[in-house]
């Protein structure tokens, strides 16, 4: 190798470095939007796909009861993205021979035909006030607020990082009547269970 | 496979443990082809079924993207002390979770369809994760391949149990093979007491009913027949050895007549070789002696016509004359009859001889002693081997023999021939004069035997004796024919092989 004159090369060095820290803040600044709008995409329809997913592992009691061609009905509550994504991912999908039906549903309603009830963040001060008339019908309740839970909901969504994630409440499932498999339980991020 | 004085004691056992190492070998072989197959089916069949309740286990892991409780699902199977390592891969590919029993474990990038593969001495295998409306990922278990493992721990099993198999058996039949071995070796010991002993009157004992009892009997009954045939020819041999013994003696007898006989015989041959040597001696003598006289007559005969000649008659000298030629007759008797006897004596010497020169010679110098003219034929003579001197004479007897015969014929003719046959050579003289009488042929060749009065041929009578002498001391013949007044032929031959020489 030639011997270089002692002093350029850690100059340039610092240079490249540099200018290596300034193009990366200006790439995560920009890229940092638009990961925004697309995490916020993904985040809403993975949440989508797991109010589904949950189904396939919660037990609804008097399944038997019900009479034939009753479908399967997710009731979605302040997310008009995420209730279309559900439905077009639900779209040819049956649980247990049940037809899926995804409804937008309204705080005025009573949700008498309701097997699953998302309620979004968006209504996270009337939180109570909507779960409290759910609580202990066969409704399996699900939010997306930061102590959902205390309110009186089965499973609430927590995203921590880029992960969504969901804890549970077995009382309060307990209290509804639904039955959560454990392997349910294995995968959530935390169980809360009052005993 | 066995050497020829093995015993079959030794042969049983080889048979015996032979059969047991190949039966042993051969199910070995068979179980462990087997149980290879068997393990290498199990271990499939274990992997796909945890594969199969990992899948289960880790579907919410799945389809709530918690890799950690699928880690946790991964990390029961350390109890499993043969998997490798194994991986959990999300629908799209990507590797969901994973779990290596040792460091430095590695997984496939991307994962494969469902089914397993063997590379070196682990078998990977995959299982698709699927509900029954999708596919939500991929299990990947990786265990150790043991089988050569396994197969040199079922070597080991094999050699064991086929050691302690063949030392059992080896006991077991070292103690069923004496029962039938040892009623062989019984007979095998009689037989050999019969062979050493030559007692044939032995017999082997019978301690069993099977084939070797059978074998026994038939020993015995050849024992049997053998002891009456040594009988027999026992006998037989006495017989003929006494027939022998009395011909030898006879034998015996003959040779020694024989050689009685044969002592005659030389003896009665030395005899009459001394007398032949005495009568030669005397006879040598004799003619020796007989010459000093003769001479002295013929020199006083000589002188008495010398000195007295004018002082006789001539009746007287004429009688003078008839004694001094009758001595010097009996002069040349004594010479002929002195050479005849010498020739007894002297030893052969053989050289090679041209017959045809010799008889030439010997014919030129005759003719220049006589005058006579006489047409000699000389036909051409096959060389022989013979002692030249003696050859002369039988050429100058039997040529002036010739010559003597045919003189008082007006035109004498001399014929010469010889020829050579297969083992001798045969030549011939022959005349056209006086001949003979061939009743008398016998007697041409002995001594004085003379056909012819001394007034028509004069002669001594030895030279056909001396002929026939020297002939047959050469081991050759001699013979004459011829007819009265019409000639005579002297035939005579010499061997091609040179004989000893002796008489």
């Amino acid at each position: 190798m030639n011997p270089a004159p002692p002093d350029r090369p850690q100059r340039s060095l610092v240079r490249r470095a540099v200018w290596l820290v300034m193009l990366a803040a200006v790439a995560c600044a920009t890229t940092g939007g638009a990961q925004t709008n697309a995490a916020r995409a993904s985040e809403r329809s993975v949440k989508a796909a797991y109010l589904y997913k949950f189904a396939e592992y919660v037990d609804w009691p008097d399944v038997s009861l019900l009479p034939a061609g009753q479908p399967f009905t997710i009731g979605v509550l302040g997310a008009a993205a995420l209730a279309d994504d559900l439905a077009r991912m639900t779209e040819d999908r049956t649980l247990d021979d049940r037809v899926i039906t995804v409804r937008r549903v309204t705080p005025s309603e009573t949700f008498d035909d309701l097997d699953v009830l998302f309620i979004a963040d968006g209504e996270r001060g009337n939180l109570r006030a909507l779960l409290s008339p759910v609580k202990g019908r066969p409704i399996l309740t699900v939010t997306e607020s930061e102590g959902a839970l205390a309110d009186g909901s089965i499973i609430n969504f927590t995203v921590s990082g880029e992960r969504v994630r969901f804890e549970v409440s077995l009382d309060a499932a307990q209290a509804s009547r639904l039955k959560l498999s454990s392997r349910l339980l294995a995968v959530a991020a935390s169980v809360l269970q009052s005993q | 496979m066995f050497g020829h004085h093995t015993s079959i004691h030794r042969k049983l056992s080889y048979v015996v443990l032979a059969t047991a190492a190949f039966a042993l070998l051969i199910t070995g072989a068979a179980m462990a082809f087997y149980d290879m197959r068997t393990f290498q089916q199990t271990l499939v069949d274990d992997l796909t079924a945890q594969a199969d309740i990992l899948g289960l286990a880790a579907e919410p892991a799945l389809e709530f993207q918690d890799p950690e409780s699928a880690q946790d699902y991964l990390r029961l199977l350390e109890a499993k002390p043969n998997v490798v390592g194994a991986a959990i891969y999300a629908a799209n590919g990507s590797l969901f979770a994973s779990f290596a029993a040792h460091a430095g474990a590695s997984f496939p990038e991307l994962p494969d369809l469902d089914g397993y593969r063997i590379d070196g001495g682990e078998i990977g295998l995959f299982k698709r994760i699927a509900t029954h409306h999708e596919i939500l990922g991929t299990v990947y278990i990786k265990a150790r391949y043991g089988i050569v493992e396994r197969l040199r721990g079922y070597v080991g099993i094999i050699g064991a149990v086929m050691v302690l198999s063949l030392v059992t058996a080896a006991l077991v039949s070292l103690r069923f093979q004496q029962r039938i071995t040892r009623p062989i070796l019984a007979i095998t010991s009689a037989a050999r007491h019969v062979v050493e002993t030559r007692d044939f009157a032995s017999r082997a004992e019978k301690t069993t009913d099977d084939e070797i009892g059978v074998l026994v009997d038939a020993f015995n009954g050849m024992l049997t027949e053998i002891d009456g045939r040594t009988r027999t020819l026992e006998s037989e041999i006495a017989e003929r050895k006494r027939a022998e013994e009395a011909l030898r003696e006879g034998d015996n007898r003959l040779r020694a007549l024989n050689t009685e006989l044969e002592e005659r015989v030389t003896a009665r041959t030395a005899q009459l070789e001394a007398a032949n040597k005495d009568l030669e001696s005397f006879s040598y003598s004799v003619s020796h002696d007989l010459r000093a006289p003769i001479r002295a007559i013929r020199g006083f005969s000589s002188l008495l016509i010398e000195d007295h000649g004018a002082a006789l008659d001539a009746e007287a000298r004429r009688k003078i004359g008839v004694v001094s030629a009758e001595a010097t007759r009996m002069g040349s008797l004594i010479d002929d009859l002195l050479a005849f006897s010498r020739l007894g004596r002297r030893a052969i010497e053989p050289s090679e001889l041209d017959m045809q020169q010799l008889a030439q010679t010997t014919y030129e110098r005759l003719c220049q002693a006589d005058n006579t003219r006489v047409d000699f034929r000389l036909g051409s003579l096959p060389r022989a081997t013979g002692d030249r001197g003696l050859f002369e004479q039988v050429w100058v007897n039997l040529l002036s023999n010739a010559i003597k015969f045919s003189s008082k014929k007006e035109s004498p003719v001399i014929e010469v021939g010889g020829i050579s046959q297969e083992h001798e050579h045969v030549y011939f003289v022959r005349d056209n004069g006086a001949g003979f009488d061939a009743k008398y042929r016998d007697r041409l060749f002995g001594v004085f035997q003379r056909l012819h009065s001394d007034s028509d041929f004069s002669g001594t009578g030895v030279g056909l004796a001396l002929v026939h002498r020297i002939v047959t001391r050469h081991g050759g013949r001699v013979w004459a024919d011829g007819e009265l007044g019409r000639g005579a032929t002297f035939h005579f031959t010499v061997p091609k092989e040179s004989p000893d020489g002796r008489v």
